[in-house]
């Protein structure tokens, strides 16, 4: 399935919080243009690979590689402008700003700043909600919103490579699907997405493929429908 | 009763503005800086350098003196305190902020010795009266530049794009990092700000009151009352809480003696403490302690 | 034994020695021996609140301030005949004063925490100090003069010496006894995580004050020696600032929190200032604020600190076995009773209406899909929130808005599903800490550590720092810590979270047990399997309502809890599981 080198490369990648294991052994690939899942219970570790990933943590072992470079000891800031964007867990928006100043820092990056315009209408047309509420305070917005605009806002940097850290969470049903169906859009503007969810079943039905971690390791990949039909997926499902 | 309350505005504008850094750098960073009141002091040391040996007015030597303790501050910041902040105590920031205040209290010393200074400029001695009250006139000049470089720094915070870094950084770090800001140079450019406001206000702290280098930690003291009064991270919390203090400490000069206005302002601090740490303005940026 | 008996040898000869030192030394060695003990008592007296407690005063100048005035005035207003009994007296009166200003500003200052209580207390000490310059007190001269207090045939320095000999011993004796006994473990508690505590009994308004007292009133009592030795007193020489940033420095440098630690850095803070710099005092400042800075970037913990890993004594388990069971017995009326709770926020309703009775002796589990309001209701049945309306009960009483350390007193015991443990102890110690303020007495907690730790297999991990557990070991800790207080109730949010199947099935193998002891535990989960496992009783909250109750086969059947929970699209596929996992 995948000829050409992959755009991300994550190696045996560890971290440990104080002493504590959080990441033992992550490996784990996204290629152009792809949409890859990262899935796992509360406390595998998938929030702590990401932010290895994306810089805001120092990655303690391993290597990461995008787009054939070594980026295991950039800084967040510079692994932003390299073309990766992590949407957090929690969405974590600028409360006290607006929808368009929020915007508007999404694309600080360098490499984002002569897009600017393009981005924006990119943006609003994939979110028009978020166009007929610019001036509103972000701190003020609903759950699904706040989460529309943290997308949004990791879209305006300009990213080959967005991470999205459990989009689901705190979201009432009905919300996740929309939302699902919105990350697809995203897709097809020609970005790729790793995303990171406990919500299996939404995951697996927008992604081509998927990685399993258990306890700080990867112990499982294959194609979404690989993973769908697999028992141990459909046990981590239910529950150990 | 009005003059006290006209000389309780005056010398709280100037309060005001000699906490607007510490009110910056704790609203934003969440440190608790004491070598603050050391910021100070360098500065009007420094405008009493340029008066005593150019004859330049203090006033005018702001802008040099701003610059100056820019540089210094940021400097101080990437080199040091961000290394305590990464020790992630709670104490750490404050124990280093503290001993390098000690430590320059005891440099000035040496270098000024400890006498008693005053800058004074020609006008210094004059006054004009309006409707009954007396205001001196450097009161009255150092009341226009406090409030004039509070405005500053607001239209800075408020219009700027480094303020909007600044305010973003402060209200969600990990957010900011993931857009792509430094903020490890954001927290440097943050507290060069505040100590370029620092040392503005202390020149103008060297134009009213004698100084040396011991009172540098009631000017400490005095921006973090300021803080809890009016609340961290704006300029107008600042303002507001300066005043406040400065009405306060006049009317207790007034009233009770003048020996007695640092012991009122400690009152204060406990009572505001007790019943609204975060400040009548709360913090600027939504973060709370 | 004969360890006990050497060290007592040694005491003895350390004492003699230094007792017959002073013979054969010069004037100014004596002299600069008597500032070490000077140093090293206020040190060990402020590292009582600073090291064990965590309280760090920026302020204790004040209170040797007002130690030294208190002596001054009282020999210059009452003449008490012998020289003796003025430094007696003085002394005494010090040491009341600075204990009394201490107990009347504990409760508001002891309100703040960290950093602000440290510049708060500054803030006390400068007041202090300018109220000694301006209030008549000095009547009109600049200071009070002191009697000389010391017998004629006794060179002065050597009597000081003495003095603050003996005082140094009442600041380790009193050090010592409170390093041994359960204050020391709810200080320690208090200052690894000061909300974690009360949560398992600790009054740390209590000790917090008591610490604080006892600080105060020895460093008045030195103040008062001190203010003797000087021979005359100024509001600068009696409250010294600097001095009072020099205990600080002190303890940072020696080891803060260890009974050597703070005599080390007086040590080597007087050898440098006194005879390496020989008292220049135009660079004390300069080198102190050098020297703390770099003590708290490279040896956070000081010198000692370093070194000493708290290798707590490995004593082993007392014969007699001790019960874990609740030591109240129940009837069959419900443990907790919910009734008609709404929880209501801004703009959203968190809860609408969800009543509920956990019977006696049964693990009653809450189940909801993420968001469903099972954290609030959690919430809501540890009093931690109080709802909008409706009524908590516990054992017939409300306890909807009581205080924590009342809760934990009644027998109910919280675990979170984010495990705090204090970081910086050993599992024996975070154990202990819930062993020592629940409902055994301190005779007993060893014993019930003991079984605390057998029940949760935490046995061999016992002396292992708690920062250092991996997560599966961090969540039976924080049950150890639980049960060792001996609740009636224990209140446990999702204690399955990131577990995988060997430890989830330990955890649900320790609720097993608990229950069978007799205690009530009410769990909030989210993980079918396991509630499928070991639930008694089962209660389905969506969307802020409780939509199904009743045993575990039941409530896995019906449709809307299928529905609800695990989501339209996968529901067959989901079910269809379900049954299998279930047969």
């Amino acid at each position: 399935m995948m000829q050409a080198a992959p755009l991300l490369l994550v190696e045996a990648v560890g971290y440990a919080y104080n002493g504590a294991v959080a990441v033992e052994n992550v490996s784990l690939t996204v290629g152009s243009d792809e949409v890859v899942a990262l899935l796992g219970s509360n406390g595998a570790g998938k929030s702590t690979t990401v932010k290895m990933i994306a810089g805001a943590l120092r990655c303690q072992r391993g290597v990461i590689r995008f787009d054939g470079t070594d980026i295991t000891r950039l800084k967040c800031h510079d692994v932003v402008e390299r073309g990766i964007t992590l949407v957090p867990e929690g969405r974590l928006v600028f409360p006290r700003m607006s929808v368009r100043e929020n915007l508007e820092l999404g694309a600080h990056a360098r490499r984002a700043r002569p897009r600017f315009a393009e981005n924006l209408d990119r943006v609003f047309s994939i979110f028009p909600r978020l166009a007929e509420r610019q001036p509103q305070l972000a701190g003020l917005m609903s759950g699904g919103e706040q989460q529309m605009l943290a997308i949004a806002r990791g879209l305006m940097s300009a990213p080959r490579l967005m991470i999205l850290d459990e989009p689901s969470l705190g979201l009432m049903p009905s919300l996740v699907e929309t939302l699902f169906e919105l990350i697809g859009g995203i897709r097809t503007a020609g970005i790729s997405l790793l995303v990171v969810e406990q919500n299996v079943h939404q995951a697996l039905s927008i992604a081509d493929r998927g990685f399993v971690l258990e306890k700080g390791v990867t112990t499982l990949s294959g194609t979404g429908a690989e993973l769908l039909h697999n028992d141990f997926v459909r046990r981590a499902f239910l529950g150990h | 009763m009005l003059q006290a309350l006209a000389d309780g505005l005056l010398q709280g504008a100037v309060l005001s503005l000699a906490a607007a850094g510490f009110s910056l750098v704790f609203g934003v960073m969440h440190v608790l800086n004491l070598t603050h009141g050391v910021t100070v002091l360098l500065g009007a040391y420094l405008a009493l350098l340029l008066w005593r040996i150019l004859g330049i007015d203090p006033l005018l030597t702001i802008p040099l003196v701003a610059a100056l303790l820019f540089a210094l501050g940021y400097a101080y910041q990437r080199l040091l305190i961000q290394i305590a902040i990464r020790r992630a105590s709670l104490m750490s920031t404050l124990i280093v902020t503290l001993g390098i205040a000690l430590a320059l209290r005891n440099v000035l010393t040496l270098v000024f010795s400890p006498d008693v200074q005053a800058i004074r400029p020609s006008y210094a001695a004059e006054h004009i009266s309006l409707g009954g009250i007396i205001l001196d006139v450097p009161h009255l000049l150092a009341f226009a530049a406090s409030l004039l470089l509070l405005g500053l720094l607001a239209v800075i915070l408020d219009r700027t794009s480094l303020g909007r870094i600044i305010r973003a950084t402060a209200q969600q770090p990990l957010a900011a990092r993931l857009c792509a800001v430094d903020v490890e140079h954001v927290f440097g450019l943050t507290f060069g700000l505040a100590a370029a406001f620092a040392g503005a206000s202390g020149v103008i702290v060297g134009m009213l009151f004698p100084f040396t280098p011991t009172t540098e930690g009631y000017w400490t003291l005095y921006a973090f009352v300021v803080v809890v009064l009016g609340g961290a991270g704006s300029p107008a919390g600042a303002l507001l809480g300066g005043l406040l203090l400065g009405v306060v400490g006049s009317f207790t000069v007034r009233w009770i003696g003048p020996a007695f206005p640092n012991a009122m302002a400690f009152l204060v601090l406990v009572l505001m403490l007790l019943i609204r740490p975060n400040g009548l303005l709360g913090n600027a940026f939504g973060a709370s302690r | 034994m004969r360890g006990r008996a050497i060290a007592i040898a040694a005491i003895v000869a350390g004492i003699a020695l230094l007792l017959a030192l002073p013979s054969v030394l010069s004037p100014f060695q004596v002299r600069v021996l008597q500032n070490l003990f000077f140093a090293a008592a206020l040190a060990t007296a402020w590292n009582i609140m600073g090291g064990f407690a965590g309280y760090w005063s920026f302020g204790h100048a004040g209170f040797l301030g007002v130690g030294a005035f208190a002596a001054a005035l009282l020999q210059e207003h009452l003449d008490l005949g012998s020289p003796a009994a003025a430094l007696v007296a003085g002394i005494a009166l010090g040491a009341a004063l600075a204990a009394i200003l201490a107990a009347l500003l504990a409760y508001p200052v002891l309100r703040l925490r960290g950093a602000y209580f440290a510049i708060a207390m500054l803030g006390v000490s400068l007041v202090l100090s300018e109220l000694a310059s301006n209030l008549d007190i000095l009547e009109g001269g600049v200071g009070i003069s002191l009697i000389a207090v010391g017998p004629e045939w006794m060179a002065p320095e050597v009597f000081y010496y003495g003095v603050f000999l003996l005082l140094l011993a009442v600041s380790l004796a009193v050090a010592t006894t409170i390093r041994t006994g359960k204050l020391h473990y709810g200080l320690a508690a208090i200052r690894e995580d000061e909300d974690t505590a009360p949560m398992l009994g600790v009054p740390t308004l209590r000790y917090k004050t008591i610490v604080f007292v006892l600080s105060a009133g020895i460093t008045g009592a030195i103040g008062a020696a001190y203010a003797f030795s000087l021979g005359y007193i100024t509001a600068d020489s009696g409250f010294r600032a600097d001095v009072g940033l020099d205990i600080v420095v002190y303890c940072l440098l020696g080891g803060i929190g260890t009974l050597a630690g703070p005599l080390l850095g007086a040590a080597m803070m007087i050898f440098l200032t006194q005879v390496v710099l020989g008292n220049l005092l135009q660079v004390h400042l300069l080198v102190t604020g050098i020297l703390i800075t770099t003590i708290v970037l490279l040896l956070p913990n000081g010198i000692l600190g370093a070194f000493a890993r708290r290798n707590r004594r490995s004593i082993p388990a007392p014969v007699v076995a001790a019960t874990l069971s609740p030591p109240i017995g129940h009837g069959d009326a419900p443990v907790l009773m919910l009734d008609n709770i709404t929880v209501q926020f801004r703009g959203l309703r968190a809860l609408s209406e969800v009543s509920l009775a956990v019977p006696p002796g049964k693990i009653y589990s809450i189940i909801g899909p993420n968001g469903a309001g099972k954290s609030t209701l959690f919430n809501v049945v540890t009093a931690y929130l109080r709802p909008t309306e409706g009524v908590v009960r516990y054992r017939g009483e409300r306890i909807d808005g009581m205080s924590t350390l009342h809760l934990s007193r009644s027998g109910i015991a919280r675990a979170f599903q984010i495990a705090r443990p204090f970081q910086g102890m050993s599992v024996l110690d975070n154990i202990m800490v819930g062993a020592l303020f629940g409902r055994s007495g301190p005779r007993d907690a060893r014993a019930v550590t003991e079984a605390a730790l057998r029940i949760t297999g935490l046995t061999d991990l016992r002396d292992q720092p708690a920062s250092s557990l991996p997560i599966g070991h961090l969540r039976r800790l924080e049950l150890a810590r639980v049960i060792a207080a001996r609740p009636d109730l224990i209140l446990a949010d999702e204690p399955c979270a990131g577990l995988n199947a060997t430890e989830t099935l330990d955890v649900e193998r320790i609720l097993g047990d608990l229950r069978a002891r007799g205690m009530t535990i009410v769990l909030v989960e989210h993980d079918m399997a396991t509630i499928m496992r070991i639930s008694d009783h089962v209660c389905v909250i969506s969307a802020g309502s409780k939509i199904c109750e009743g045993t575990p086969d039941q409530v896995v059947r019906d449709p809307r809890v299928i529905e609800a929970y695990l989501g339209t699209p996968a529901s067959k596929l989901v079910s269809a599981s379900l049954t299998t996992a279930v047969d």
